[in-house]
């Protein structure tokens, strides 16, 4: 009993890990003073001992990240590919950040309601 | 004497540490619009290398039963960090969030050119530095 | 018994992936670019590169897709490019993976070029709010 707690001990001392793969960014002009939203997605990919055949949870998060702007353009993309690890398995995410920029009174108006909401909050 | 110059050198080729390119990016760099004013952004973790860790605690401990239980500690804590790794684990993931917040804030004019991201590692013993810099030139 | 944990996590992890032509897939590097809003015409392009043991000789396999979106979206523009490099091992055999997508974006025919005195009454495409107090992001 002993043995198992020595053995465990290191571990809960030492919690769960993580590890960033790389992180990417792309910039676009953003106009002062325009209307920008940010947006994220995120998604995650549960591996067991190693095995999986895709990395589609690259493109659910891409397309998750789309589906928040669609009717503006999505500039300053940022990306993060990470690993969180655990027992005998992983989970791959993957994080994108970027700021959705529309033009016209639609955007004006989505934008002013935002901040009133945030107001009443 | 010459023990200690030895002991002096490996000190401090333990202290400099080694650094690891893991992943380079540039993007355009457009120097036709203006003056372009150079930026960095910069932040950092902390790596722990537990394998590494429970290696130098084996060559304290004197005893060969201690030696035995921190190798099986070692091998269980291997089998709870399961997955890729870049650099050496760190305790979190969020730690290189928003940065290209904070490079607008530096760029009010929103206006970026040259923008190279680095991610790396600066390695010690048991340690290490996880990076990654964005620099880049804004636009006024 | 450190020698045997250490030999079940790596028995364990070959017999997966040598049990039912199981495949080790991970996510080498990826790159994402500002998307347009006029995203109905994507375009993609993949390709793929195998060999044993994982050694390659050349990388020249990523060269062509460039051209193999363009010729999806003659005279427009290519935008909104999502890059992905995967790499999978079978057993022995590594595949390495390169996805290229993006949004073919035809621009509206450039009007007729305008004398320099007309152009400054042009009528501009958007209106763009521009207040300097106003804040860049809007919170939820």
């Amino acid at each position: 009993m002993t043995k198992i707690g020595f053995a465990l001990l290191p571990l809960l001392a030492i919690g769960c890990t993580h590890s960033v793969h790389q992180v990417s960014a792309a910039t676009a002009e953003i106009p002062p003073g325009a209307h920008v939203r940010k947006v994220e997605a995120e998604a995650e990919q549960h591996v067991v001992l190693y095995i999986t055949d895709n990395t589609d949870f690259a493109d659910e998060a891409y397309r998750k990240l789309l589906a928040q702007c669609p009717r503006g353009d999505v500039v300053a993309i940022e990306a993060r590919n990470s690993t969180s690890h655990g027992f005998l398995s992983f989970d791959n995410k993957f994080k994108l950040t970027g700021w959705c920029l529309e033009a016209g009174k639609d955007a004006q108006a989505r934008s002013d309601a935002i901040v009133q909401r945030a107001a009443v909050r | 004497m010459r023990v200690l110059i030895l002991e002096g050198l490996c000190a401090a080729l333990l202290l400099a540490g080694c650094a690891s390119l893991h992943h380079y990016q540039l993007g355009d760099i457009d120097a036709s619009r203006g003056e372009l004013k150079p930026f960095e952004i910069q932040v950092d973790e902390t790596g722990l290398d537990t394998q590494e860790a429970m290696e130098v605690g084996k060559a304290f401990v004197a005893s060969d039963s201690g030696k035995q239980r921190m190798g099986d500690a070692q091998a269980i804590i291997a089998l709870f960090q399961f997955g890729y790794v870049t650099g050496d684990p760190t305790f979190d993931d969020d730690w290189a969030d928003g940065l290209l917040a904070k490079v607008l804030d530096r760029c009010p004019s929103g206006r970026i050119t040259g923008l190279s991201v680095v991610r790396e590692s600066m390695d010690y013993p048991v340690v290490s530095g996880e990076i990654v810099t964005l620099k880049g030139y804004c636009i006024p | 018994m450190t020698m045997t944990l250490l030999s079940v996590s790596r028995t364990l992890f070959l017999a997966a992936c040598v049990a039912g032509s199981a495949a080790c897939t991970s996510l080498q590097s990826v790159s994402v670019n500002s998307v347009p809003t006029n995203r109905s015409r994507p375009v993609e392009a993949t390709e793929s590169n195998t060999a044993f043991l994982g050694i390659h000789f050349d990388n020249d396999f990523v060269d062509d897709l460039p051209s193999q979106l363009t010729a999806q979206c003659p005279g427009g523009k290519v935008t909104g490019i999502f890059t992905k490099h995967e790499s999978t091992w079978y057993v022995l055999v590594e595949q390495r993976e390169v996805r290229v997508s993006g949004y073919c974006v035809y621009e509206r025919p450039s009007a007729p070029k305008a004398p320099v005195a007309k152009r400054a009454s042009a009528t501009p495409l958007a209106p763009v709010t521009r207040t300097e107090s106003a804040p860049r992001e809007s919170q939820p």
